[in-house]
């Protein structure tokens, strides 16, 4: 198996303040891992330490072998959509072609537009090039950006705090698009929400300063409260699947 | 109507409201945009403080305005890399210090100084042949800026954070963003005034988005309705005898009226 990502002892600290402590984490080929954890855990500081938008204190942090600051093409970023102005005048073609800028990613005009169709077609919405981004829905926004993601052939997608709205039209299940997608990359998708993210999943991850996890993707109780620092009732739903730990006590 | 033309300072009036529209169509795009309207403002109006030290050395005070608005934007990106919280207070005071420099350079003056009003409010049947040199070339250069470089600031204007993870010089490209501002500013000071720059810059464009699809269609749109308001404002500005840059901004200020009508029905 080919690693994928790398991060050994990795540390940062933001104003005197530890975000990340000793976070280590190893990620194969065709992973697909969920960071959960509360808000200000240091998820989109551990999301921007791999994409080298800080500086980190200690430890190193490899994507396919080089290092991740060298290695930038590889790793394709989902921010979250409410990130930029929805009303900017541009259209998707032009959304996707940023994902082109990166230094080492030279294309012909022809060969970009075949590649635009090729990650749209990818992301269920094919023939959505002249739409202006702003008569998208929030469902289809996310898509964009994803495909905006693909569009540099990255190991690695990152997606942050994915919102997964009823995406009717499409007919496909936000989350089945990611499945079908995992089948060539490895995802780490991080959120808040651990219904969003267990069902489909491989592993899981709780995140506050540390990375708790282990290799499945049952979330146990003691990674819950050292996660949250305080005690979880573990509710399970009528799931197809059981993600969370079966529990045999009385409440 | 046509005899206005026949005075060469009518000529030279119109041909400064043509490269004025120019430079504020491109630029008031990524304004607009990038809502960065205040900037702007700190950037154009610490250009006085140029204008009265080019006074009090006798050099064009074109040249002082844009050295002191290049300064003001090398200031403003400085903030903005260290992401410092009071970003907004240190723009309003560069905004004065600007400002009140200019007055000071300006009573250090010996003599009598002749145009100053036209630099606060515009005076564009005064334009001469040397400014529409220097316009000429603030436009070129920003034309070439802005050609070569336009999906690195569609893309910082659209998603900063996303450009960073590409790799791309984000600090840097607002900076030159924000010097292109600073040659817009001096362009404009002599059709409109330093008082106006702004409403010019971001007019056109406001109307602009309503209508286009692209940073592109929007900087070509944005042009028209410049040159449009610049030229209906010069011709009432003749007719009624009133102050060119004033008529000017208050002619586009109704077109932005008018297009509010318009989409309002629209939807």
């Amino acid at each position: 198996m080919k690693k994928i990502l790398e991060i050994k002892h990795l540390s940062v600290n933001l104003n005197g303040i530890d975000v990340l402590k000793d976070v280590n984490l190893t990620l194969d080929e065709k992973e697909y891992l969920g960071i959960i954890g509360p808000n200000g855990a240091g998820k989109t500081t551990l999301l921007k330490a791999i994409l080298g938008l800080i500086d980190i204190s200690s430890g190193y942090i490899k994507v396919d072998g080089k290092p991740a600051l060298k290695n930038l093409n590889a790793i394709g970023y989902v921010p979250q959509y409410s990130n930029f102005d929805a009303s900017y005048p541009i259209s998707v073609n032009d959304v996707i072609k940023l994902g082109c800028l990166g230094k080492s990613l030279k294309m012909s005009e022809p060969e970009r537009q075949n590649k635009v169709k090729e990650v749209l077609a990818k992301v269920n919405l094919s023939g959505y090039e002249e739409k202006l981004i702003s008569q998208l829905s929030g469902g289809e926004k996310q898509r964009v950006l994803i495909a905006r993601a693909l569009i540099s052939d990255p190991v690695l997608l990152l997606l942050d705090e994915p919102t997964a709205s009823a995406d009717v039209k499409s007919g496909k299940n936000f989350y089945e698009l990611l499945h079908e997608l995992n089948e060539r990359i490895t995802i780490i998708l991080v959120s808040h929400d651990i219904g969003a993210v267990s069902k489909y999943v491989k592993k899981i991850a709780c995140l506050n300063k540390n990375l708790v996890y282990h290799d499945s993707k049952e979330i146990s109780r003691e990674m819950l409260e050292a996660t949250y620092q305080c005690p979880v009732d573990l509710v399970a739903h009528g799931l197809p699947h059981r993600v969370l730990e079966t529990h045999n006590h009385n409440h | 109507m046509l005899e206005i033309f026949q005075y060469d300072f009518f000529l030279n009036a119109f041909l400064a409201a043509l490269l004025a529209s120019f430079a504020c169509g491109i630029v008031g795009t990524f304004v607009v945009v990038r809502k960065v309207v205040f900037i702007s403002g700190g950037i154009a109006h610490t250009a006085y403080g140029g204008i009265g030290l080019g006074y009090l050395m006798g050099i064009n005070p074109l040249i002082g305005a844009f050295a002191f608005s290049t300064a003001a934007a090398y200031f403003i990106s400085a903030m903005r890399r260290k992401n410092s919280s009071n970003e907004d207070t240190l723009i309003g005071i560069l905004w004065a210090v600007g400002m009140a420099l200019g007055i000071v350079f300006i009573s250090l003056t010996p003599g009598y100084t002749p145009n100053l009003m036209s630099y606060l409010f515009g005076d564009i049947l005064t334009v001469p042949f040397d400014d529409i040199l220097i316009m000429i070339a603030a436009d070129i250069i920003i034309a070439a800026v802005v050609f070569f470089n336009l999906d690195k600031f569609i893309a910082i204007t659209f998603d900063e954070e996303y450009s960073r993870t590409l790799g791309l010089p984000v600090d840097r490209l607002y900076f030159l963003l924000y010097v292109l501002i600073a040659l817009t500013t001096v362009i404009l000071i002599k059709l409109v005034g330093i008082i106006l720059v702004i409403a010019l810059l971001t007019i056109p464009p406001t109307i602009s988005i309503k209508f286009t699809k692209s940073i592109k269609s929007m900087m070509l749109f944005s042009i028209l309705l410049g040159i449009l308001f610049s030229f209906l404002g010069l011709l009432l500005s003749y007719y009624l005898n009133l102050a060119s840059g004033a008529s000017i901004i208050l002619v586009g200020a109704a077109g932005y009226i008018l297009s509010v009508i318009l989409t309002g029905n629209k939807n």
